[in-house]
């Protein structure tokens, strides 16, 4: 099985094959099939080139939706994807059992391995993985249709990243799905202090500096902010997921609080406060501030997407 | 600005990972960090799912290693490496050696005149001279013995060392010869040279007295399961509960002290507690010890049999770091919020969430996690580089009292307070994990 560069793809292709009749380049196509190494595990190149035009597509080969790509544009869209990845999951989306076959050899242990990892736990581990895999293999359906979660794989990063993101989705919300109803005696209501009414105008105050400066931050810092002091999280897992040098996000933490801090001063001494007055009222104890930082930090903005968080 | 927290939508796993693997374009990129900061949902999603990757790479390196054995030209010569490095050992080891056996001969020639009365014959004495003389006259000494009356001479002796020491006839002539050929160097001993039984002392005797006290076991005890269970303890290091045995002090150990091992533990249990001080101190070195280490141990041996007790004190300057609560407090905007408990300006400019105090030293770790080391009580601070994983968060000094110590020393005279035997800086980190310091600088994993 496999193409020369003399033979005609569109002759090999077979009947029916509408990759070079929708615009898909011969010589871009045979060397793609080349690349992709498909044929070790079974694919045809009818399939492949099928799958190759849905890619394109669906995504208009990365372009803007009416634009028209050339086959220059065509060819970079094609090698800027992870073209094995993308074409085994289609095939297996497709139901193509050799890719199947290929699939399990491939992921089914690396799956089982990160759900474990994920989850910290085999027995919650294994039952994820089973449930992700069973759904891969298309199992649920929709209106009479299988429905498999391979075909939303784009190709843009690994497929064993996707996997490993998509099982971290689905343990994320069904744990916050199972641990939404949080039972009421444990919240201690703090007791009602009656001194600080004289103090009440800077409180107020420091508030509002707060909730500006905070609203000033872009979208970077506000992304430390949260990791590093809502979540928890360490330098070095903050470092992991930007792709930078722990010391990096050190660094930019400490410019990141330290530039807030000067904001809210600043704000404090535009709202009328004198310097010293203003570094006094930084110095007021947090738990009289009104605040929950929070939602400070995680104000929404204009989505632009589309996955809808589980029910 | 909308203060909902709970977003309806969110980036597909597509662009998730696409992200995480930097495979986006600029623009998309910003929309994900942008969602990132305010999702919850997501940076959990992202942060589990490098986290996942991170342990699986952990898993995938040593197979590769193992497969990945055969190929580059670089494999072959790495085997070239192990004998480099026995070789490197070996060099190194015969300096030390050499430079210790020259420290002996020094310990020698000390020692003997004040054990060998005046009058009596010398018999290397003219040997000695004779070698100098032929270094004058001939060159180098002959490695060869003379072969008149001192090469009898050393052949009897020989037989009195083979005899005393259980050495072989050769090796015991070797050794005599060594010693003959030293006294070439050091005139010392050719003036003052031992008689026979003189002679057999300058073998036996090697250098300081032996560093642990091992005829018999009353300086130290048998700390069993039950009592190290049933002590209370700050936490994990079981060197702490050796110290608390009679007879024990820290100060031991005259070098850096090396952190205990799994494999210690071993050793407190089944073994008295001079041998776990010893552990705790492995690379002191015999000529390194110092009068006061010497004074030291013999105190201990004095006192070891009255019971005496050291006892240790732990010193906590730490301000709890608050923790994120439901409500949605900020820990990292309560920078000034506590102004009484702030306890140094950090050269970061954040507050100090914890520090500790030993003699001149202090620890302070800033709300970053950075660690500051100050030898002037909060003057000036220097960052210390990072040794352990995570962020800091805690650090204590925990300084050992040796009451009993004091009390042996001052059997003779006023009774003095405690003195602190060691200082030990311990850092905690927010996996709850514990490295150790003597000076604050240099931290080992516990």
């Amino acid at each position: 099985v496999g193409i020369t560069p003399t033979q005609s793809v569109e002759n090999t292709a077979g009947p029916g094959i509408p990759a070079v009749a929708m615009g898909l380049d011969a010589g871009l196509l045979a060397e793609l099939w080349r690349d992709c190494e498909a044929v070790g595990w079974g694919l045809e190149l009818g399939e492949f080139s099928e799958i190759l035009v849905r890619i394109g597509t669906e995504q208009n080969y990365g372009l803007a939706a009416l634009e028209i790509a050339s086959r220059r544009q065509q060819a970079e869209f094609f090698r800027g994807l992870r073209l094995g990845d993308l074409v085994l999951a289609r095939a297996c989306a497709n139901g193509n059992e050799r890719a199947w076959e290929r699939f399990v050899a491939l992921y089914r242990q690396t799956l089982l391995r990160a759900a474990i990892a994920i989850t910290g736990s085999e027995t919650l581990g294994s039952e994820l993985a089973d449930q992700l895999y069973a759904e891969l293999y298309g199992l649920t359906e929709r209106d009479g249709k299988r429905r498999c979660p391979l075909e939303s794989y784009r190709g843009r990063g690994s497929l064993i990243g996707w996997l490993r993101t998509t099982l971290a989705q689905r343990f994320v919300d069904h744990h916050r799905r199972s641990h939404r109803e949080q039972p009421l005696e444990e919240f201690d209501a703090p007791a009602v202090d009656p001194a600080p009414a004289a103090a009440a105008d800077e409180i107020t105050a420091l508030s509002k500096a707060i909730e500006e400066a905070l609203g000033r931050q872009e979208a970077e810092e506000r992304f430390l902010l949260a990791a590093y002091y809502l979540d928890g999280r360490t330098l070095l897992e903050i470092a992991q997921v930007l792709s930078v040098h722990e010391a990096t996000v050190s660094r930019r933490l400490r410019r990141v609080t330290d530039g807030l801090r000067k904001q809210v001063l600043r704000n404090l001494q535009d709202a009328g406060l004198s310097r010293r007055a203003a570094e006094e009222a930084l110095g007021a104890d947090p738990r009289d501030l009104d605040l929950n930082l929070k939602k400070l930090l995680q104000y929404s903005q204009a989505d632009a997407f589309q996955e809808k968080a589980a029910p | 600005m909308n203060s909902t927290s709970q977003l309806d939508f969110h980036p597909d796993a597509e662009s998730l990972n696409a992200f995480a693997e930097k495979a986006l374009p600029e623009r998309e990129r910003g929309q994900i960090v942008a969602h990132l900061a305010e999702c919850g949902r997501c940076r959990q999603v992202i942060f589990l799912a490098r986290q996942a990757a991170a342990e699986m790479e952990v898993e995938a390196v040593p197979a590769a290693r193992a497969a990945g054995r055969s190929g580059s030209w670089l494999s072959d010569w790495r085997l070239a490496f192990v004998p480099a490095a026995a070789l490197a050992t070996v060099v190194g080891l015969a300096f030390l050696f050499q430079g210790r056996h020259e420290e002996t001969r020094t310990e020698m020639a000390r020692a003997v005149p004040q054990s060998v009365p005046h009058g009596e014959a010398s018999v290397a004495k003219p040997a000695a001279k004779e070698r100098v003389i032929a270094g004058k006259t001939q060159g180098p000494a002959s490695p060869v013995p003379a072969k008149n009356s001192e090469g009898d001479e050393s052949a009897h002796l020989a037989d009195l060392i083979d005899r005393d020491a259980g050495l072989s006839h050769a090796e015991a002539n070797g050794k005599i010869q060594s010693t003959a050929a030293g006294a070439a160097y050091v005139p010392a001993p050719a003036e003052v040279a031992p008689p026979r039984a003189a002679a057999t002392e300058s073998v036996t005797v090697t250098a300081a007295p032996p560093l642990l006290q091992s005829e018999n076991a009353s300086a130290g005890q048998v700390i069993d399961t039950d009592k190290i269970n049933a002590t209370p303890l700050n936490g994990r290091n079981w060197v702490y509960i050796a110290q608390l045995t009679a007879g024990q002090n820290s100060s031991a150990a005259p070098s850096a002290p090396q952190p205990p091992t799994a494999g210690m533990r071993q050793r407190v249990t089944g073994t008295n507690s001079s041998n776990t001080t010893a552990a705790y101190a492995p690379k002191a070195k015999m000529d390194e010890m110092t009068e006061r280490d010497q004074a030291s141990r013999k105190a201990r041996a004095g006192y070891a049999g009255s019971g005496g007790a050291s006892t240790s004190h732990m010193k906590k300057n730490a301000m709890p770091r608050s923790s994120y609560d439901a409500g949605g407090q900020m820990p990292a905007l309560q920078f000034e919020a506590a102004p009484e408990a702030k306890p140094a300006a950090l050269p970061s400019g954040l507050t100090a969430v914890s520090t500790a105090t030993a003699d001149n030293r202090t620890l302070a770790i800033d709300q970053a996690g950075a660690l500051f080391l100050s030898n002037d009580s909060g003057s000036h601070w220097e960052s210390v580089a990072q040794q352990w994983s995570g962020r800091a968060v805690d650090v204590i000094s925990l300084q050992f009292m040796n009451g009993s110590a004091a009390a042996a020393g001052s059997s003779g005279g006023a009774a003095a307070a405690p003195a602190p035997a060691a200082e030990v800086f311990e850092l905690r980190n927010d996996k709850n994990l514990t490295w150790v310091s003597m000076d604050g600088k240099t931290w080992t994993a516990q």
